[in-house]
């Protein structure tokens, strides 16, 4: 036997071998990338020897990546320097991926230790899902994430002996180690310190530390005069009050007086979803806190969503650099969890109503329970005896980046069921949200000699059978690949918002109309629904970019389509564009209802995309996300709302602060599942007020053609009330925090709604 | 020390009594002016002219003429569909910091051909040293022909201790290329009021439950010199019946008080502030709803049997 396969089996059967010095350390990547100081290089060719003590067991399957990212970055569509989507290091800039089974040797140590292995790619790898399992000794975890950008840092601890440590790691799809770093307990708080802050929750660490020291944080808001706790709030470590959920509740935020104690009360209707909030101020640490809701009339355990509303450290605006604060954002499902001195949890409890549920009054509680004790807080449910209606007529969309455009890129089936599990998810909760469309895009080339398009219309008619699958509804705002046919005839790409457009030679409009003619022939053959032709993503005002749009999209209407445009119809500069749009969809609500009307009767329809509630500021507009999708939206009189965005992601999708800019909506599980965030949730319940008013308008409706006393009566007393809402109401372009109802007040307002529906049917005998 | 009480009931005076919906009255409140027709130096504009209209001020006297004609295709190269503006720059201390006001007061009116003016026709924006804090707001309340004093609070400005410069601004791209608009400028000032005043008073809800515990309240108090309180009464009355009141005593700021409640009939209310006999804002209105968690009259669906 040679001596590099008896240290093999050594190693394999676990016979001693000669214990190194603690921390071991490894930077795994390619020969020529950046070494962390201190540490070993290890890369794709690094296999274990008699002379090598540490690395692979076997090549087979093993590659190396490497993406520096140590400066600005060139954004050329913008024109912009901008930051870069993370910041690498020697340890991140590298890896080594393994699409086999494989295991790393390593000496034991001198004592009993730990291993960490810190796992993830430092390239955007947007196409693949990482699943697999690293195993030490006998414990193993596994490990899932889509795409790269991100870290995770797995550890094990390592008992005394002998015999070399071996960390397995087992692919389902493709596995991804930056390092592995093996210590004995005295060397814990130095390698915490100095290798592994920069993968810990702490402010910063994602940043080299003069990058960090440009952010400034903003204070959080006043949190009040904290109220002397009472005896039994000290007995059990926590006092617990309840904040309308509108409402954010900030880390400090002491309870107001009128928030003890807490009193959860909610009404809906059966199949309508409805959250209720309270929040735990711990006096002191508290452990092993669980919460429970029970004994709610006919909900059972799956009809009730427990979560906590994470801080997460986030911009004032989307693209602002070097400024951040603490926001209530992402509701993750909870279990369990050791609860901070000092800091408020808030819970975020949705329940679903059954459909078939009773109507009545039911009365539970949300028990509350730590190591230390806990309290019950009683929950009062009203279930009414109506289903809320739909408005057919208004559109609920959002702009949506499909996971199945991931799929030509992917190269492993475990990746190709991941992203078609997460688009699965997310349709189910975009229409547990009320959102039944999303905006598409058709890739095509320009046309090649023959004047022929090439595209891939299969892909298309899988995100198609998903849309029918859920029930989604068109028109479909469609993307179209203007840009590629400019570049074609222009010689060059126009850029973001058309900043370097030149006017076209005639034969673009031609080949627009072309291309068009034939993405339409595709459609009607396919039976898709109705594409609203998008060339273009927001326009500048700049008369280069206003001319052309007036080309292109009278190109796109000379094959008989409509167009969509997004732009404020306000803004003047863009009038000459308006013999060309059929759909404008805007930010505010910056169109007069009359006009509205007006424009809709001549077949120009209004949108809004309200980006001001879905991210684009601070992520706290809650209040503003449910005032725009109810009340605000009935008021403008639009058509459809349509969000910037389901989910976008810059670098490491949980770190808001670093890339360019700043993180969209929702979030997701390891598996993919959708994570919401407080704005997706309130976005939801606008869209439950617009049912509520839409269920009485249908009401109201049957009533007109009703003659009797008291249905007449019930009718005027509805059209008052409906009066008196409105009334209250302070129309505003964009509701975001200021001039709004009180949280709690909205909830007064849907049921002065609720109570006319069920006085109007009561009156008509239904 | 407490100020205003001693002086009775009439420590809000006039002010409170007029600082109605449309705003308080700030004619008698002290100010120091950031911009005027006499107040220009290290003023300048871009794509816009500046003059003076010696008797074209608010009461006849003297304002500053911000003129612009819209232009979509000249100007600054890179914007051609660019913000035509005036700035000024502010280098005195007393100019920059102005965290011991309560208001920017501006008084504008726009003349223009156009039929009507665009939803944004003008824009305030604030520069602070740390760009990132600067504080921009469109000014949506100028009127075409008609003065509008206009108050941003300076509690709304994100860095008020260190304003480096003021812009006032159009958006082309709000107008037609041609277009010719001219903003008048009474003045531009600081303001805060001499005396003790109750502004933004309102209840937290308009519409509560009847079985509502308490009612928030939230105001503002003005003009209290430093370690200063005032007192105030708040009260719920249905007709003229008071069914609910508190007691509050406080220095300037924002506030929030809570009204105790006893169960309530559903129906309209209004909720009263008192400074000793009188009426120190405006009443507001709260609308009471009956509560859908009372338990339910025998027969209705989900009753108990």
């Amino acid at each position: 036997m040679s001596r590099r396969l008896s240290c093999l089996a050594a190693a394999a059967t676990g016979i001693a071998a000669a214990a190194a010095a603690s921390p071991q350390l490894f930077d795994m990547g390619t020969a020529s990338s950046s070494l962390e100081p201190g540490f070993t290089r290890i890369t794709a060719e690094s296999i274990v020897s008699p002379g090598t003590p540490s690395g692979w067991e076997t090549r087979d399957g093993l590659r190396a990546q490497a993406r520096v990212f140590t400066n600005v970055v060139t954004n050329a569509s913008r024109g912009t320097e901008e930051p870069p989507p993370i910041w690498t290091t020697p340890l991140t800039e590298d890896a080594v991926l393994g699409s086999r089974g494989n295991t790393f040797i390593l000496p034991p140590l001198p004592g009993s230790g730990t291993v960490a292995v810190v796992c993830g790619t430092s390239d955007a790898a947007r196409d693949q899902f990482f699943d697999f399992t690293v195993a030490v000794g006998d414990r193993e975890q596994r490990l899932r994430f889509e795409g790269g950008h991100q870290f995770r840092v797995l550890r094990f601890e390592v008992p005394a002996g002998p015999a070399p440590v071996r960390v397995r790691l087992v692919p389902r799809s493709l596995w991804a180690v930056n390092a592995i770093l093996a210590w004995s307990a005295e060397d814990d708080a130095r390698v915490g310190r100095e290798f592994l802050r920069r993968f810990s929750d702490e402010p910063g660490a994602w940043a080299p530390p003069d990058e960090w020291a440009k952010w400034k944080r903003d204070p959080d808001p006043a949190p009040g005069p904290m109220p002397e706790p009472s005896a039994e709030d000290r007995a059990r470590g926590f006092l617990v009050f309840a904040r309308p959920w509108a409402e954010c509740v900030f880390p400090h935020d002491a309870p107001r007086a009128d928030e003890i104690p807490p009193r959860l009360r909610l009404f809906a209707t059966p199949g309508e979803y409805e959250p209720f909030t309270f929040t735990v101020r711990p006096l002191r640490p508290l452990s092993a806190v669980r919460v429970a809701v029970r004994g709610l009339g006919p909900l059972a355990a799956g009809d009730i969503d427990i979560r906590r509303v994470r801080y997460m450290s986030a911009r004032p605006n989307y693209s602002t650099m070097h400024r951040w604060w603490v926001a209530p954002d992402v509701l993750e499902r909870f279990e369990s969890a050791d609860l901070p001195a000092d800091i408020n949890t808030r819970f975020w409890i949705t329940v679903r109503i059954p459909d078939d549920a009773p109507a009545g009054i039911h009365t539970g509680v949300v028990a509350v329970a730590g190591a230390q004790g806990g309290v019950e807080i009683p929950v009062t449910l009203r279930i009414l005896p109506f289903r809320l209606l739909e408005d057919t007529n208004r559109l609920f969309g959002i702009y949506y980046h499909h996971p199945y455009d991931r799929l030509p890129g992917a190269t492993d089936e475990v990746s190709r069921a991941h992203f078609r599990f997460r688009a699965e998810r997310e349709h189910e909760d975009m229409v547990a949200h009320g959102t039944r469309n999303v905006t598409l895009s058709f890739s095509t080339r320009a046309a090649d000699a023959q004047g022929n398009f090439r595209f891939n219309g299969d892909l298309l008619q899988e995100k198609f059978d998903l849309w029918k699958r859920h029930g989604f509804r068109g028109p479909v705002a469609m993307h179209i690949s203007a840009g590629e046919v400019y570049a074609k005839h222009a010689g060059g790409r126009y850029g973001s918002h058309l900043r370097g457009v030149k006017d076209p030679p005639e034969s673009f409009a031609r080949e627009m109309t072309a291309m068009v003619r034939t993405i339409e022939a595709e459609r009607v053959r396919r039976g898709w629904p109705e594409f609203l032709y998008y060339p273009v993503d927001e326009p500048s005002t700049d008369p280069a970019a206003v001319r052309f749009m007036v080309t292109v999209l009278r190109a796109c209407k000379e094959a008989g389509v409509r167009t969509y445009v997004t732009a404020d119809r306000a803004h003047e500069a863009f009038a000459p564009m308006a013999p060309h749009v059929d759909v404008w969809c805007m930010q505010p609500f910056s169109v007069d209802p009359v006009t509205v009307r007006r424009e809709a009767a001549r077949g120009v329809e209004t949108w809004c995309y309200p980006n001001h509630i879905s991210g684009e500021n601070n992520r706290t507009p809650v209040a503003g996300a449910r005032m725009t999708y109810g009340f605000g939206f009935r008021l403008s009189g639009y058509r459809a709302l349509i969000p910037w965005i389901y989910s976008a992601s810059g670098g490491d999708p949980m770190n808001y602060l670093d890339g360019p800019t700043q993180d969209f909506l929702n979030r997701h599980e390891p598996d993919g599942t959708p994570v919401p965030v407080t704005l997706w949730e309130a976005m939801r319940e606008g869209y439950d007020d617009f049912r509520y008013l839409h269920t009485l308008d249908l009401a109201l409706e049957r009533a007109r053609g009703d003659g009797r006393p008291a249905v007449r009566a019930a009718a005027a007393r509805a059209e008052a009330e409906l009066a008196e809402i409105a009334a209250a109401i302070r129309v505003q372009p964009k509701y975001k925090h200021d001039g709004l109802w009180n949280a709690a007040e909205f909830d007064v307002h849907r049921w002065r709604i609720a109570r006319r529906i069920l006085d109007l049917e009561s009156a008509m005998g239904r | 020390m407490r100020v205003g009480l001693a002086c009775g009931g009439s420590w809000l005076g006039a002010a409170l009594v007029a600082a109605a919906a449309a705003g308080p009255d700030t004619s008698g409140w002290e100010s120091r002016v950031l911009l005027s027709s006499s107040v220009t130096s290290r003023l300048s504009a871009a794509e816009s002219a500046v003059t003076v209209e010696p008797a074209g001020g608010p009461g006849g006297g003297a304002a500053l003429r911000m003129g612009v004609v819209v232009d979509h295709f000249g100007g600054e190269a890179k914007y051609p569909v660019g913000w035509p503006r005036i700035a000024r720059e502010f280098r005195e201390a007393a100019d920059r910091d102005w965290s011991a006001w309560d208001y920017l007061r501006l008084r504008v009116r726009a003349d223009t051909a156009r039929a009507a003016l665009p939803a944004a026709p003008l824009s305030l924006s604030l520069r602070a040293p740390d760009k990132a804090r600067s504080f921009s707001r469109t000014l949506d309340e100028v009127r075409k022909g008609e003065w509008t004093e206009i108050l941003v609070p300076v509690r709304a400005i994100t860095d008020p201790s260190d304003v480096t410069s003021m812009t006032l601004s159009i958006s082309d791209a709000n107008y037609s290329h041609g277009d010719r608009v001219d903003f008048l400028i009474g003045e531009v000032s600081l303001v805060r009021p001499r005396e003790p005043a109750l502004l933004e008073f309102a209840p937290d809800a308009g519409a509560i439950w009847s079985d509502a515990r308490r009612l928030p309240v939230r105001f503002r108090l003005l003009g209290v010199p430093e370690g200063g309180r005032a007192t105030l009464r708040f009260e719920l009355r249905e007709g003229a019946t008071v069914v609910g009141r508190s007691a509050f005593a406080g220095g300037r700021g924002d506030h929030r008080a809570l009204v105790d409640l006893p169960p309530l009939r559903p129906g309209p209310y209004t909720l009263h502030a008192l400074a000793g006999p009188r009426e120190a804002a405006p009443a507001a209105r709260v609308t009471v709803v009956e509560s859908p968690w009372a338990p339910l009259p025998p027969g209705a669906e989900g009753a108990a049997p």
